[in-house]
């Protein structure tokens, strides 16, 4: 009897292990190929099908991104030329010299200096669109600010963007705060400006960086407020010389437009 | 191997385990793919903004993307393509993450975005029924390969029954039931198996597995079917209670349904005791050797003149009374004449003996409890 125990109980695991494996091996599924979501652009269609001519733009954020690509592929003077639009907002990192020189976008909003840095003849292939007006940069705290010093800012969570090329709220306010010698360790990095905003109002940060206009900021109380910087560049539009002179004006109206929306001023070329 | 219904149900439970692997293989690794491609897009620009706009184009992306393909080594996969037809996704707040979701769940920043997908998946009917088949076969292989202890009983069991007379469905049916039933039971119908001489062995072995009889049951049945009682009969007198009827008219006794034959003094004797057991008087102490029992000899002449006795029992029994060697006598003639016919199995329906303290003499009574026993005239 414990003989047949034995081999019944040997059988039903070999026989089980055989099972498996085979189960195992024929319902193996190779992938063929892989999927690539394409998550920093908008694109939409005109109603222009004659021809194959794509309208891209770069643009640092995708805030308002879609609205701006819809109101460009509705508007009949575009149609005319273009069959779709796409708007891209992949990080300023990964925007270099070739994209500039192979004029990989029509219409391109960043900084003069950031132009010049990356294709210093760009002047040649690119005018400027629209201008905008230098900007200033607060701190915004939940306490009052009496003054800007180490002890200030000791035992205060500061609140970052993880965005090296971020003006605003990275390169300036992580020099100065060098500069006072305050500890690294009580920055916090968020992953985006939405981030940045939400915590700050959840009082998980005391303290934040910000461009003056932002809506949910409007209103702040003064002496919760300190300068960081003034004047800052905001950057320009610059349209590339292979776009339609007759389309300026339209380009420029709908940028204004999109500018009114995200409440940023700017200089009428 | 044999194609019956067992056969295809192990076949449809082979092929539905490959489909169900299948499926949720297929559908985890198009799992992985769009949770991995919704990570490395995130990856690539950390500053993205998670809004509606960037949700529904995410969604229009993913119902937009080709449909994943799937291959296999051997053929085609089973599953060999998966298309997403329907994408909805929603931003969920950080908590934690369930340890399976069917959803695809990504972290963007502090926000999570869960993604849920209808997929349409387009089996290869071929290579399910191929697969299928070979991994039939090689597991009935494999097991057919390995001894099998109960199932060779099994096969033994039913051609026994075969050989008797069972058709071979019958003859399976049975040898189930007999695998299943206890060890007497499976001696006894080893019995009627061997033992040729019996007819309606069918019958009889039936008739054991679905109701199973006592040792001392199948005692009596073996006892009846060697004097040649049917199979029914012989069931009847194994299951008849366990009583002795003396019937003097027919000059017979009926013992556990079994009739039986004495001579007539015997006989008288054996209801002499029974009446005894029955009217409760206690054991009846032989005679002492000069002192006969007159009164009782006189009794019995009675009864013997009534049935027709021998007459020399008779006259001695008149002339002497009841003496202790006569009593003697026909106990053992009627031990003798009921172990003859019922062998071992007269045992309790002889006498039990006991000295008798005051008088040293040996009394006798009837091993049989008197609720037992019944007396016709």
């Amino acid at each position: 009897m414990s003989e047949h125990l034995y081999i019944s109980t040997s059988k039903l695991i070999f026989v089980g292990i055989v099972a498996a494996l085979s189960m195992w091996f024929f319902t193996l599924h190779q992938p063929q190929q892989s999927i690539q979501l394409r998550l920093s652009q908008h694109s939409c269609l005109t109603n222009n099908t004659q021809t194959n001519e794509s309208l891209n733009l770069y643009i640092p954020t995708n805030y308002n991104s879609q609205k701006l690509a819809e109101n460009l592929c509705s508007n009949s003077e575009i149609a005319k030329s273009y069959h779709q639009v796409i708007i891209n907002w992949q990080p300023r990192k990964h925007i270099g010299s070739e994209t500039i020189l192979a004029q990989a976008y029509d219409l391109i909003w960043l900084r003069d200096y950031r132009m010049q840095g990356l294709a210093p003849d760009y002047k040649s292939i690119y005018q400027p669109l629209v201008e905008l007006a230098s900007y200033d940069i607060q701190w915004y705290s939940h306490s009052a600010i009496l003054s800007l010093d180490k002890s200030f800012f000791a035992q205060k969570k500061i609140g970052l963007i993880d965005d090296p090329a971020s003006l605003s709220t990275y390169q300036l306010p992580l020099t100065q705060l060098r500069q006072m010698n305050v500890d690294e360790s009580q920055i916090m990095y968020c992953a985006n400006y939405q981030s940045l905003i939400q915590k700050f109002l959840n009082h998980q940060l005391d303290i934040i960086p910000s461009i003056s206009s932002i809506s949910a900021l409007k209103g702040w109380p003064l002496a919760q407020q300190a300068v960081l910087a003034q004047n800052r560049p905001m950057g320009n539009w610059y349209v590339s010389n292979q776009v339609d002179l007759k389309l300026h004006g339209v380009l420029t109206e709908q940028v204004e437009h999109y500018l009114q929306a995200l409440q940023i001023s700017q200089n009428k070329f | 191997m044999q194609f019956n219904r067992r056969t295809i149900s192990q076949f449809l439970a082979v092929a539905s385990l490959l489909l169900i692997l299948s499926l949720v293989r297929s559908y985890w690794l198009v799992h992985q793919q769009i949770t991995a491609a919704i990570n490395q897009s995130y990856l690539n620009n950390n500053t993205t903004l998670v809004t509606g706009d960037f949700l529904s184009n995410l969604d229009q992306q993913l119902s937009d993307s080709r449909p994943f393909t799937f291959g296999h080594p051997l053929l085609s996969s089973i599953v060999t393509q998966v298309s997403i037809q329907h994408v909805k996704s929603r931003l969920v707040e950080e908590s934690v993450a369930p340890w399976f979701s069917l959803a695809v769940n990504a972290h963007f920043a502090d926000q999570r975005i869960n993604t849920q997908l209808n997929l349409a998946y387009k089996v290869s009917w071929l290579s399910l029924t191929l697969y299928t088949l070979l991994v039939f076969l090689s597991l009935n292989l494999l097991v057919a390969a390995f001894p099998n202890a109960r199932k060779q009983k099994l096969v033994n069991w039913s051609n026994r029954l075969q050989k008797i007379g069972f058709r071979k469905s019958q003859a399976k049916f049975f040898a189930n039931k007999l695998n299943a039933s206890n060890a007497g039971t499976q001696q006894q119908c080893q019995w009627v198996m061997t033992e040729n001489l019996v007819s309606e062995r069918t019958w009889l072995i039936e008739y054991l597995l679905n109701a199973p009889l006592s040792a001392l049951q199948f005692s009596w049945l073996k006892l009846a079917l060697s004097k040649n009682f049917s199979a029914k009969e012989a069931i009847k007198i194994a299951t008849s209670t366990d009583e002795l009827e003396i019937d003097l008219t027919n000059r017979q006794v009926k013992i556990h349904g079994l009739t039986c034959q004495l001579k007539i003094t015997p006989l008288i004797y054996y209801y002499w005791y029974a009446q005894k057991q029955k009217d409760n008087l206690g054991a009846y102490i032989n005679p002492a050797i000069n002192k006969p029992d007159r009164e009782q000899g006189q009794y019995l002449a009675e009864l013997m003149q009534q049935y027709d006795g021998h007459k020399k029992a008779i006259n001695d029994l008149l002339e002497n009374g009841l003496k202790g060697k006569t009593l003697d006598q026909n106990r053992n003639k009627i031990k003798e004449e009921l172990t003859q016919q019922l062998g071992d199995l007269a045992e309790n329906y002889l006498f039990d003996s006991r000295r008798d303290g005051r008088t040293a003499r040996y009394q006798h009574w009837l091993k049989l409890a008197a609720e037992k026993i019944t007396l016709k005239v």
